[in-house]
């Protein structure tokens, strides 16, 4: 093997946005050799951006053959990854040496879901979702704390398993689900991350539906507002899954191939919707969703 | 005849309490389908969903819808009410009836036992009128077509017969041994 390449990256994951920078080096990454991101000025990875670097390091295992590296995390960061089980995905080389209490988990840091593998095979597929769902209501308590309620449990529960179902059934290949709760510019913040390394959005529309639902961020915009769907006449689920995130006042954000687009439902003055799309972003494979409400 | 779901949704190997995916609700469509093949011709068939708390958008569509399309164009043909849906179960299913009778040249119904949070009996393609005859059919069992007309005035009496009679084709209301004898509730 050639001689291992430092790749030092910034400290961009705080957010879907920021993680727009780290994108911008994947072509060069997937270019050298024996690539080692070094994490030294990274100070915090959310959910999306730990997923997304899960994503280019499956490409760039498949590229390459073997695994993208890390080095130079800070004790804290290495142990949320590892509490986030980022490095038992297989996928990204863990640095050499880890903090000693890694294994410690506490009881308080159950206000999350462990990074977990949503696999290309519809039986295992809902297997896996059938699991996740049953850790979700188990912690629901925990993880939304004072807004807890069996109504806003039931919403996040059609939410997972619709964005988890899009996945073996459009994306022809496997992904990933991460919940955490955290503090985002001050503000409680409980994200669920759901991403896949497949085809893409735009890939999984025949060129005749793209002729009529439109292509990029277009495409997104309409995927999520409108029942339409790449298999069949109607999809309804992202657009259910739009309705209730309206109804909670949240957010959500999708990024497919080089496109983007966010809805901000309440996030300003009351009522107001915001929404932002962009195209010509770096191309990063498969579609990625990060939803997200304010909790307590 | 009630199907109850949360007995079938176990047969079908759903991840009880929630009944979610596509897969899932075609498994759970055929058994029930199975057990429907016993039913006589113009059947209720109550879906008592107690003990199920989601119902995900997929299996809405994959199971309900396809059952309603299929009560109308099965000869032959059966009605189908809901009952005890969960708060979560009913908006899925309002969401998703909506978005397809919005796009779809054949809108679909269906009739629920308790109230639902729109204060109707019926979830899905309603005019005002059409909900308030499911309502009073409902309250008084049933309505000779002269007191229908009386009590729900149309400009024209055909306006009147043509709705009984879509509604009785959508499965929202059963007909009295024949037309002029009245309609009654599903």
């Amino acid at each position: 093997m050639e001689p291992r390449q430092n790749i030092a990256v910034a400290d961009c994951f705080g957010d879907m946005f920021s993680c727009e920078l780290f994108l911008g080096q994947l072509e060069s990454i997937y270019e050298t050799p024996s690539a080692v991101l070094d994490l030294s000025a990274v100070s915090f990875a959310d959910p999306y951006s730990m997923a997304v670097l899960l994503i280019a390091g499956r490409v760039y295992l498949k590229k390459r053959g073997y695994r993208l590296g890390v080095t130079g995390l800070s004790e804290a960061l290495a142990l949320y990854l590892e509490r986030m089980d980022f490095f038992t995905q297989g996928i990204i080389e863990p640095p050499e040496v880890l903090p000693a209490n890694r294994y410690f988990r506490q009881k308080a840091s159950r206000r999350l879901i462990e990074i977990t593998p949503i696999p290309n095979r519809e039986k295992e597929s809902i297997k896996a979702l059938g699991s996740i769902i049953t850790l979700f209501r188990g912690r629901a308590a925990q993880i939304f704390k004072q807004i807890y309620s069996p109504e806003i449990v039931n919403c996040f529960v059609t939410v997972i398993s619709e964005l988890c179902q899009n996945i073996f059934e459009h994306s022809m290949d496997s992904g990933f689900l991460t919940l955490q709760t955290y503090l985002y510019n001050r503000d409680p913040v409980i994200r669920l991350v759901i991403a896949d390394s497949g085809i893409g959005i735009e890939e999984s529309f025949s060129e005749e539906k793209r002729l009529v639902h439109g292509r990029g961020a277009d495409l997104l915009k309409n995927a999520i507002i409108k029942p339409i769907s790449g298999k069949r006449p109607f999809g309804h689920g992202l657009c259910r899954v739009n309705d209730i995130v309206k109804e909670l006042k949240g957010s959500i954000y999708l990024r497919s191939g080089s496109s983007s687009v966010a809805f901000m439902y309440g996030k300003f003055r009351q009522g107001n919707t915001y929404c932002f799309m962009k195209n010509g972003l770096p191309f990063l494979e498969g579609t990625q969703l990060s939803f997200s409400i304010l909790g307590s | 005849m009630v199907i109850t779901v949360f007995d079938t949704g176990k047969k079908a190997g759903a991840s009880l309490p929630d009944l979610l995916t596509r897969p899932v609700a075609k498994r759970v469509l055929s058994l029930m389908l199975k057990k429907i093949e016993l039913a006589s011709a113009d059947e209720l068939v109550i879906c008592d969903f107690a003990g199920i708390e989601v119902i995900d958008p997929s299996f809405v569509d994959e199971c309900l819808i396809s059952l309603i399309i299929r009560s109308r164009r099965q000869d032959p043909k059966f009605f189908v009410m809901l009952r005890n849906l969960s708060k979560i179960a009913e908006d899925n299913i309002t969401g998703v009836i909506s978005l397809h009778n919005e796009n779809s040249k054949e809108p679909v119904s269906i009739l629920t036992e308790q109230l639902t949070s729109l204060n109707e009996y019926c979830i899905g393609a309603l005019s005002r009128v059409e909900g308030e005859i499911v309502s009073f059919l409902r309250i008084n069992g049933h309505a000779s077509f002269e007191l229908l007309s009386s009590v729900f005035p149309f400009a024209e009496e055909s306006g009147i017969r043509r709705s009984l009679e879509s509604m009785y084709q959508r499965g929202l209301v059963r007909k009295k041994d024949n037309e002029e004898a009245g309609y009654r509730s599903v």
